[in-house]
């Protein structure tokens, strides 16, 4: 079975929740994603299947750069359900 | 952050990852840090751009350390069973070699020092910072001498050489900082009371003031002990990397023995390394040398004998080309 780490995990949901965000979008809606560490994250995470990308149409501030637009896949909204549910049944027992 | 910052980062960037790491891991980083600085320029927030430009700077920085380390680690793991296998072989010796040594130099003073009461186990936790300094160089020597048995490839030797900077790493944090507060803690527990602070007990930074001190006071005073105990502790900071360079260029050069033979060799340099050691300390302390160079004679030593082996191999290649 797949597996997904904590930061994975977060990444998932909030793609799940919002359907697309950017990297500094992911960071400042978890408050738990650090800057230097999202984007190595989220390319692993599409080299696994589990989020897809495409490039933005570059913003209207001159000099602005095409930002890269993540969403989750169907193999990584599988991955994060059936991973909700494992943890769900284990957690209890742990805390027990 | 400019244009022209963001050329800068992308150049350096590309200079050392590849370049799918470019497109999906520094460049969605540049193109978030850059709109994100314009945003903030856009609504008139000059100071909050510039303090956007200074973390998204180190941003970039982090990217290209985590993106570096995963394709070294990613490189450690596809590449081929003989040099894994060296690798684990040096780990796993390194990490017996440490655990000997430092215990056998923890228990010298454990078991020869005068004190009120016996001591437990527990006292001799505290003398493990003060073993480790030597304990980590040896044993990093003594792994690559005896356990090196394949042909060295660059990425072996990026591997070791990499071990080596983290172990300098670690002991000058340790010489600095971690084993003086150790044996004070040490110090207190075994007597019951407490005490001031010996001048192995004080940090880097203490020592440096107190060399001051005494100077300001009489600058005559040659503060020879102080002196030695603080070159001593930079010297033996760079001791891992020193004896990894040499262990190195010994085994490239050395026609492999048995395992008994290497085991031997590696044993009579580690001890003709720590022999140096504690002979140039005790011509610095007796003031036979200066403090500087009876501190860092054992790495010079090392040093001129790895660059020695180095020409001569050089001069033997040029020679069997030419």
């Amino acid at each position: 079975m797949p597996t997904l780490s904590r930061k994975e995990s977060l990444i998932l949901e909030l793609l799940v929740q919002h359907d697309e965000m950017y990297g500094l979008e992911l960071v400042t809606a978890s408050r738990q994603l650090k800057r230097g560490t999202v984007y190595v994250t989220l390319g692993r995470m599409e080299e696994k299947g589990y989020v897809a990308s495409r490039l933005e149409e570059a913003p209207p501030h001159a000099g602005g750069l095409p930002r890269r637009i993540y969403r989750p896949t169907p193999l990584g909204r599988r991955v994060l359900s059936a991973w909700t549910a494992v943890m769900r049944q284990l957690v209890p027992r742990f805390v027990r | 952050m400019t244009p022209t910052m963001i050329d800068w980062l992308r150049r350096l960037c590309a200079s050392v990852c590849t370049e799918a790491a470019m497109e999906r891991r520094i460049e969605p980083a540049l193109a978030d840090i850059r709109n994100e600085c314009l945003e903030a320029h856009h609504h008139g927030q000059l100071w909050r751009a510039r303090r956007l430009q200074l973390i998204g700077v180190v941003t970039i920085v982090k990217v290209l350390a985590l993106v570096t380390l995963e394709h070294e680690v990613g490189s450690l793991l596809r590449s081929d069973a003989t040099t894994r296998s060296a690798l684990l072989r040096l780990a796993a010796l390194f990490i017996v070699v440490v655990t000997m040594a430092t215990v056998a130099l923890a228990s010298v003073p454990f078991n020869t020092m005068p004190v009120p009461r016996p001591m437990g186990a527990q006292e001799l936790l505290y003398l493990i910072p003060q073993a480790l300094p030597i304990a980590l160089p040896v044993g990093l020597m003594f792994a690559i001498v005896s356990g090196l048995r394949t042909s060295l490839n660059g990425r072996l030797a990026v591997w070791i050489l990499a071990a080596a900077v983290s172990c300098s790493v670690v002991s000058f944090v340790t010489l600095g900082w971690w084993a003086p507060a150790s044996n004070q803690v040490f110090r207190v527990k075994v007597t019951g009371r407490e005490m001031a602070k010996g001048d192995n007990e004080l940090t880097l930074g203490e020592l440096g003031t107190r060399i001051e001190a005494i100077r300001a006071f009489d600058p005559a005073a040659p503060a020879r002990r102080l002196s030695v105990l603080y070159h001593a502790r930079w010297a033996l900071s760079v001791t891992p990397l020193v004896l990894a360079m040499f262990a190195l260029a010994l085994s490239g050069r050395r026609r492999r023995t048995t395992v008994g033979g290497d085991l031997i060799t590696a044993l009579l340099l580690s001890w003709g390394f720590v022999l140096l050691l504690v002979w140039t300390n005790h011509l610095a302390f007796r003031g036979s040398v200066p403090p500087l160079v009876g501190a860092w004679l054992p790495n010079l030593t090392f040093v001129g004998v790895t660059a020695a082996a180095m020409l001569w191999s050089l001069r033997r290649r040029a020679g069997a080309l030419g």
